[in-house]
């Protein structure tokens, strides 16, 4: 069984047809990446994914058990994390606190240990481990708001491991990353496969995109237009004229 | 003490204890509420309805004060729930509206008369005089700032600042924020109810004109001018806010004008408030003490 699968999701709003019957199966230690134009609809099947968009039909299920209609909240503490294709740190609170706030997710919803520590000493240990293997460089006292906009990301990558997931969507992680930070990224990507870890990769950094997936699917105006590993959907006459032909031509 | 000072005392600690109630929402929660002088009503009424009617003893009618208050302004904030946050300012001001009119026109509760010859509050048998009222108040301020304190470094606390900062992020790595928004409103109700019932008990007597509109703006005003999210500063603007007309006695008239002044320079010149300009004030003279090399602020390192 597919560890998250998606299956025949379709997301109107108003008049405009976002997601049209879209299918999406990922498995443990595997990299699928998602690529297509602006407005392709990426975003959104990760806002369905997570619970902050409701689709008219469709299911999403993470190890068979359903997640759409469920709340935001829930669904991350199922296992489901993500990042925004903006950067959103919490800017007043400090580096470490950033990641803190990401590790209480057994703590929240329980009325007695609500009211416990957040930061204790080996919370403040694994957040740093945290923000060292996704590179980024201290100090983790300032306030996040402070952050060069990569580091923002390398941030928010460090903030959603801290939930522990199942699953880790990245809404294009590489935008505005240096190159030593992107090859950085590729590596904690390529850990988290080792791992076991499920990875949705949106990215229009395509290279990159093609380079770090075991499969790449193709959107174009909400569909799904294209499906395979990287060589095949390199080949694709249909993605090179959809989406990769100017660069191909 | 002189009566004078301890009026200041009482009443500057009441105002204190509410602003902090404010502060639980506003400055934890990022919760805006411009009707903090509905929930501090209840309290009030509570104490007052309870000694008049029930005759039950001081810290008793204190306790149920808070406890009402935290359970009606919980259920208030279920509203909170159902509308955007940009309306919720609204949505609090209306609650405003609506408890004075309940108190106002419901003979229950003294109608425009209000309640009157509350007994005096007794702890033990023994009749509170009025400087032992004031360390009274004092201690609930330090209790309620304590707690508040100790709440940050929870994962309630962590949660609700997260929760100020971006909802929706907050929601992606589980933090029940529908949830906190209930429990952050019930708390600050619990507060605000004692702060209620520790007025009622000092002026004998509560009227619904007492908690007005302008009543919630004031204590924004308090919140504001000491620098909201901070405790000193919600303690600081509420005693000075306190002494201030009393200070400015034949300003009297003009009392509101003043308070809209003060919040209009603190918004533009100073929105970090007093505690904000403190800081920097702090900040700039131990630089200038030349100790930049102890504990440099982050990013303001000297590069010779």
């Amino acid at each position: 069984m597919s560890r998250l699968r998606v299956r025949d999701v379709t997301v109107r709003f108003a008049s405009l047809t976002a997601l049209s019957n879209v299918r999406l199966e990922v498995d443990a230690g595997e990299v699928v990446s998602l690529v297509g134009p602006n407005g392709a609809g990426k975003t959104t099947l990760f806002n369905v994914i997570t619970g902050f968009v409701q689709p008219v039909a469709g299911t999403v299920r993470l190890d068979g058990q359903r997640l759409n209609g469920r709340g935001s909240a829930r669904i991350s503490r199922l296992g489901v994390a993500r990042t925004f294709q903006v950067a959103r740190p919490f800017p007043e609170l400090t580096v470490e606190d950033n990641v803190i706030v990401a590790l209480g997710r057994a703590s929240y919803p329980h009325p007695l240990r609500t009211f416990g520590r957040a930061r204790t000493p080996a919370r403040r240990e694994r957040a740093h481990g945290l923000l060292t293997e996704v590179g980024l460089p201290e100090p983790y006292d300032r306030p996040a708001g402070d952050l060069p906009v990569g580091h923002l990301r390398l941030l928010e990558v460090g903030r959603a491991l801290a939930t522990d997931p199942k699953v880790l969507l990245l809404d294009e992680p590489a935008a505005g990353l240096r190159e030593p930070e992107v090859a950085q990224l590729e590596r904690v990507v390529a850990r988290l496969r080792e791992r076991g870890l499920a990875v949705v990769l949106v990215e229009h950094n395509v290279p990159l995109a093609l380079r770090a997936a075991d499969r790449v699917i193709v959107l174009a105006g909400g569909e799904v237009i294209a499906e395979g590993t990287p060589d095949e959907v390199r080949a694709d006459r249909t993605v090179i004229e959809a989406y990769l032909g100017t660069a191909n031509a | 003490m002189s009566g004078y000072l301890i009026s200041i005392i009482v009443f500057g600690g009441v105002w204190a204890i509410l602003a902090v109630s404010l502060n639980l929402l506003t400055g934890e929660a990022g919760l805006v509420s411009l009707g903090q002088a509905a929930f501090f009503a209840l309290g009030a009424y509570t104490s007052a309805l309870l000694a008049l009617r029930a005759e039950l003893p001081f810290l008793a009618c204190l306790a149920i004060s808070a406890l009402v208050g935290g359970v009606l302004t919980g259920a208030l904030g279920l509203l909170a729930l159902r509308v955007r946050d940009d309306f919720l300012v609204f949505t609090t001001i209306g609650v405003n509206f609506l408890v004075v009119a309940v108190f106002q026109y419901f003979e229950a509760f003294g109608g425009a008369l209000g309640l009157v010859a509350l007994p005096f509050a007794e702890v033990a048998g023994v009749r509170l005089t009025p400087q032992r009222y004031a360390w009274l108040v004092l201690a609930v301020l330090g209790l309620v700032v304590a707690a508040s304190f100790a709440l940050r470094r929870t994962w309630l606390g962590t949660g609700l600042a997260a929760l100020r900062e971006d909802e929706q992020a907050a929601r992606a790595l589980g933090i029940p924020t529908r949830a906190y928004k209930v429990v952050a409103f019930a708390l600050a109700g619990v507060v605000a109810g004692l702060a209620g019932g520790l007025y009622a008990f000092y002026l004998g007597s509560v009227f619904p004109q007492n908690f007005g509109f302008l009543v919630s703006i004031q204590v924004m005003a308090m919140l504001v001018l000491g620098g909201l999210g901070t405790l000193a500063g919600a303690v600081i603007g509420a005693f000075l806010l306190t002494a201030l007309p009393e200070v400015l006695r034949p300003l009297a008239d003009y009392r509101y004008t003043i308070l809209g002044l003060i919040l209009i320079l603190v918004v533009m010149v100073a929105p970090d408030g007093l505690v904000g300009v403190a800081r920097r004030w702090l900040t700039s003279l131990r630089r200038r003490g030349g100790q930049a090399e102890t504990t440099p602020p982050a990013g303001s390192e000297a590069r010779p």
